[in-house]
């Protein structure tokens, strides 16, 4: 008698349990409405390189590894994997239920297909350096159905990192030229949704995969609209016809003024700062460049083209890595125009009374600062610098260039280059490993424009990469940062945030952090 | 009563021009210039010290407003003059030589079936965008009118009596091609140039739009409008201000062209 | 006659592309410059412009583009991989949609309107059209466009921002698809029109003026005609006649205006292809764009030729 008391009683607790989680917030059934601020170009993960392509992608496809909120590797196809001691060889399992959205198997022959095309020459494609070490690729192969066997030629840390790259199937693409392949705007899936319908420049329509490997996603279609100008997205998200936005500072109080609206802010991966041309003979003095580091105030220029939404910066890795320096170990710069002119003075140049400008040898101390078209922020940063630098006695002037010809001007093979200083921004990846940026070898050709050059760094950069223990690689970065920011080939700028608006009714999102939002989006939901 | 707002317009545009360039003289006046130091919150709506407000980064509009005129003016102004010279130097030639007839005109078909705007864009994005380019690029597609207006008016010229009776005289072709025809071809080619400024000054801030025009911290009219419309919410006089210069600027010139033309076409009916 | 323009297109339109093709391949930096990633190396630079056929000389790559077209293939999109043809044809839609109701709508604004000022010339009716509709062709496009979204959409709610389609309305297809679509396109069709009535109101203005001055008009007031059956009867058929004429001389324009207007409403048409083509430096889309635009244009012009010969059998061919 008292056991079935209780067992209604528990049952009616669950019950009244029930019922009320479901009348405060109900599930809706409407669809999750973002933006791509640009058309993506092609939806294939090895040939995709703008942004909008990889935000479809991430929703779609899946690697061998995935990376979670906390910036970690996560498996994702993957079931387990081993490494040898050499760290030279790995073997990866993969999961045995993980399907293609057409009902094929995923197989190690999609692993060891993705790769081949990936290597061949015939590919158009930015990532083969990805997987190319010392010049040397690494060699996949097929152990048995699910099991791939990867030889590095070196051991390389950021390897696994590079596995989190989508899969493409063989069983579609064999055979066929992958440049041009239909596959490209009608890719099948191995993620949580599938891509239903691509309107081109006007939207495109996701729809869950129930064949997904993982858990089943909690919204059943997903809306991604098209729209490129900035202006108008805003709009669209005042009139509420899409979710969620990214926005930009400025328009931070006005966005707050939205009723039912969240507002996120996190800090990114980037950072943007201002780059001297070592080669050039003023520069290449190391007391002209800390002369106008001091000229800049930082904190007045975060709080102007920021309004507070970012943080000034001190050195070439962002605050949310795990390898970014200790407080003891950052180089700051305060805001000391007096400094300046005396550093200036000490460089061996005289301010001439008349034009209040810095001369020395006869020559007003006047430079170029180029930079690209297209980043409001960027150009409102450089206008103020002008502004600054010409308070000490420095002419700057301004050239805002097209990104293709801005591109050519900084990354071709002549040497000296010929620019003076650029203002641009980095976009850092998971992995610390900055080899590409800094090490003298990438001068001229490769993106260490500046051409800045120190043997400890250069071998920390090679150390970096083949030291496989986190905590031993955290003290190499920690270490070769802190040269980088003493020697002052750069001055970092800031340290810009991510600030995003979203509708109170999206629910299931994730910490806040370069992973994104809607990191886990199985669990994205919409209620009424 | 047209006249007078002929004269209106031009009074404006002259006014406009010579106070824009005089501000280059005055000592210490440097209408991009903000302290860096100082935290600016946002653009400032239209006050007693700013009479249209201010941009985002502090500085006053009218200014600025006032010293993108002599550049958004001369673009016009510079652009035309390329596109008239080389419009009528290919007319004359196409008109009064026959020879030369068939490629010129050939030429102009060509250009013609380009659509224009589409040809500039694709320029300027080869090209890194400044005044310079700008004005080249209007200049190096905006001709073909003037020629063919050019070529109409020496065909029918070359018909007429005084034209023959100077040839039969023996008068040099080089005189007669400048006392007597030109003079005459002229007068439509005087109207459609003040068309044609009209229309520079507006592909040039159509250009600024894209950011393919005269570049900051220069001001021009273009510019200033593609720097303001991500504050047409917030701030909507960076955007009227130089928007209503721009109208009225080009409203000016049409008017002027209008009573030209009417000007013109009573003088050649006598 | 025909056959003859139409053989003359052809070396124009060769013309057209080759000039085309020099300027863009004599640029500095090309799409492979697009792409500044640091995971690119210069081993893969290379292998990409290779494979994109860029190191060829010039007039080689050019004949290779020609040979192609003639064959009905275009080439494939650097950015997409996507065949040029097929997306330009599918742009090709909407872009005409727009042109077309624009310019529908155009005529039935300022037919009426250009003769009625023409009629009654330097009333004040003339002069307040007038006045107005300068302005409304000295008003900046893109300007106007965004004023008009901020003021009707935004503000009031009446329309859509921008797009073509929406989604939703999409699936359920019929007569909800089309009045979305036409919802989409009232602003940008109103910018549209309100740069264009001055223009062609005074062609009108001028056609009836010089119809009203023709000597069979003037005899038939001899004769007592009353003005309201000279206008109705005799002068607006003859002013009619041009309309074939404006639509060719006029296409040029809408289509270079397109670029501007699709831009800012994110109409997915030829115009917005062009400018984000350009951008990218994607010059298989550019070229065949090019091709289509001046084909376009030139069918117009030879439409308006035709329609002006046979309205007036007087002109000389020239």
């Amino acid at each position: 008698m008292k056991k079935a008391l209780f067992a209604v009683f528990l049952g009616g607790l669950i019950l009244l349990g029930l019922g009320c989680s479901k009348s405060s917030s109900k599930v809706s059934d409407t669809p999750l409405r973002l933006v791509l601020k640009a058309e993506p170009s092609n939806l294939n993960s090895i040939l995709h390189t703008d942004v909008p392509s990889a935000e479809v992608i991430g929703l779609i496809s899946n690697g061998l590894f995935r990376l979670n909120s906390n910036l970690e590797l996560e498996p994702d196809l993957l079931e387990s994997y081993t490494v040898s001691d050499d760290g030279k060889t790995f073997v990866f399992h993969l999961k045995k239920n993980a399907k293609w959205s057409d009902g094929h198997p995923i197989t190690a022959e999609d692993v060891v297909f993705t790769f081949d095309t990936l290597m061949s020459p015939k590919t158009n494609t930015v990532r083969r350096g990805l997987f190319v070490i010392e010049g040397k690729p690494v060699k996949f192969k097929a152990l048995d159905t699910y099991t791939v066997q990867a030889t590095l030629p070196e051991p390389f840390a950021p390897f696994l990192t590079n596995m989190s790259m989508g899969l493409i199937p063989k069983h579609i693409l064999q055979n066929t030229d992958i440049n041009t392949a239909t596959f490209n705007q009608k890719p099948i899936s191995t993620g949580p949704f599938n891509l239903v319908v691509w309107k081109p420049s006007q939207y495109i329509l996701l729809e869950r995969n129930d064949l997904y490997f993982g858990s089943r996603a909690k919204v059943k279609k997903i809306i991604m609209k098209i729209i490129p100008d900035s202006n108008t997205q805003l709009m669209a998200y005042q009139k509420d016809e899409v979710d969620e936005l990214q926005i930009s500072p400025k328009d931070v109080d006005a966005v707050k003024k939205l009723p039912n609206r969240v507002l996120y802010r996190y800090e990114d991966l980037q950072y943007t700062y201002l780059g001297f041309n070592l080669k050039k003979p003023w520069f290449s003095n190391f007391l002209v460049r800390q002369a106008i580091a001091y000229a800049i105030n930082k904190p007045a220029l975060v709080q102007t083209v920021l309004k507070g939404y970012g943080k000034p910066a001190d050195t070439p890795c962002a605050p949310v890595s795990w390898a970014y320096p200790s407080a003891d170990q950052l180089v700051k710069y305060d805001y000391d125009p007096k400094k300046s002119e005396a550093l200036l003075v000490q460089a061996g140049f005289k301010r001439n009374p008349k034009t209040q400008w810095f001369e020395k040898d006869g020559k007003v101390f006047e430079f170029t600062l180029i930079t690209n078209k297209g980043n409001p922020e960027r150009e409102k940063t450089a206008e103020i610098l002008q502004q600054a630098l010409k308070q000490v006695g420095i002419k700057m002037n301004i050239q805002v260039m097209e990104w293709s010809s801005f591109v050519k001007m900084i990354t071709g093979p002549k040497d000296p280059k010929p620019f003076d200083a650029v203002m641009l921004g980095w976009a850092l990846g998971t992995d610390p490993d900055s080899y590409l940026t800094w090490h003298s070898s990438q001068y001229p050709a490769g993106f260490n424009f500046v051409g800045y050059k120190n043997a400890k760094v250069d071998s920390l950069l090679v150390q970096g990469r083949r030291e496989m223990d986190q905590k031993k690689r955290k003290a190499i970065y920690q270490e070769m940062h802190k040269l980088i920011a003493s020697d002052l080939p750069y001055i970092f700028l800031y340290y810009p945030e991510v600030v995003i608006s979203i509708h109170k009714r999206v629910q299931g999102l994730s910490k806040p952090g370069p992973a994104g939002l809607m990191n886990r989006i199985e669990e994205v939901h919409l209620i009424e | 009563m047209k006249l007078s707002v002929t004269k209106v317009c031009i009074t404006y545009l002259l006014l406009l021009f010579l106070v824009s360039i005089a501000m280059v003289f005055i000592p210490g006046l440097d209408v991009n210039a903000f302290d860096p130091n100082v935290v600016i919150t946002g653009p400032q709506s239209p006050s007693l010290t700013h009479w249209l407000g201010t941009d985002d980064l502090g500085r006053d509009l009218l200014l600025r407003c006032l010293d993108g005129a002599k550049i958004s003016l001369l673009v016009a102004l510079v652009s035309v003059t390329i596109s008239t010279t080389i419009g009528t130097l290919l007319g004359v030639l196409a008109g009064f030589f026959r020879p030369l007839d068939a490629i010129v005109m050939r030429f102009v078909d060509m250009m013609m079936a380009i659509p224009t705007l589409f040809l500039i864009l694709i320029l300027q994005v080869i090209l890194t965008p400044s005044i310079w380019t700008v004005v080249s690029v209007i200049g190096l597609t905006s001709w073909m009118g003037t020629t063919r207006l050019v070529r109409a008016e020496v065909l029918s010229i070359k018909e007429r009596v005084f034209v023959k009776a100077a040839t039969a005289r023996g008068i040099p072709t080089s005189r007669l091609l400048f006392k007597h025809v030109l003079p005459h071809a002229l007068n439509p080619v005087i109207v459609s140039a003040m068309l044609g400024m009209g229309s520079a000054i507006l592909i040039e801030s159509v250009l600024s739009f894209l950011g393919l025009g005269v570049q900051p911290p220069y001001a021009s009219w273009g510019n200033l409008l593609e720097n303001s419309l991500k504050y047409l919410k917030e701030a909507p006089w960076m955007t009227l201000a130089p928007g209503a210069f721009i109208t009225i600027s080009v409203l000016s010139i049409h008017f002027i062209g209008d009573s030209l033309r009417a000007k013109l076409d009573v003088k050649d009916r006598a | 006659m025909v056959l003859k323009r139409l053989l003359g297109a052809i070396p124009l339109l060769v013309g057209i592309t080759f000039l085309s093709f020099l300027i863009m391949r004599l640029a500095p930096g090309d799409y492979t410059s697009m792409m500044m990633d640091p995971r690119m190396t210069q081993a893969d630079m290379a292998a990409l412009r290779e494979n994109l056929g860029l190191n060829q000389p010039i007039w080689m790559q050019y004949i290779k583009w020609l040979k192609a077209v003639l064959q009905g293939n275009l080439g494939y999109s650097y950015v997409t991989g996507k065949p040029v043809l097929g997306l330009i044809l599918e742009r090709l839609g909407p872009t005409l949609l727009m042109s077309v109701v624009s310019l529908v709508l155009i005529l039935v604004i300022t037919f009426p309107l250009g003769l009625l000022t023409g009629a009654k010339r330097y009333s004040a009716f003339d002069g307040w059209v007038t006045v107005l509709s300068f302005i409304g062709q000295s008003l900046p496009t893109f300007w106007l466009g965004m004023i008009l979204i901020l003021a009707f959409s935004v503000k009031l709610d009446w329309f859509p921002t921008s797009g073509y389609l929406d989604p939703m309305a999409e699936v359920m297809g019929g007569f909800a698809s089309i009045k979305n679509i036409a919802l989409h396109m009232v602003l940008p069709m109103l910018t549209i029109v309100i740069g264009s009535i001055a223009g062609f109101t005074r062609y009108f203005r001028f056609g009836i003026i010089r119809i009203l001055n023709e000597d069979y008009i003037k005899s038939a007031k001899a004769r007592g005609l009353s003005d309201k059956r000279i206008l109705f009867k005799h002068a607006f058929k003859n002013a009619a006649l041009p309309i074939v004429t404006l639509l060719g001389l006029e296409l040029p324009g809408l289509i270079s205006g397109s670029f501007v207007i699709e831009y800012i409403f994110a109409w997915p048409g030829m115009g917005q292809l062009g400018i984000q083509s350009a951008f990218s430096r994607d010059y298989p889309v550019l070229m065949g764009l090019l091709l289509m635009t001046s084909v376009l244009i030139l069918a117009g012009n030879l439409l308006a030729d035709l329609g002006y010969r046979w309205i007036d059998p007087r002109i000389k061919h020239s």
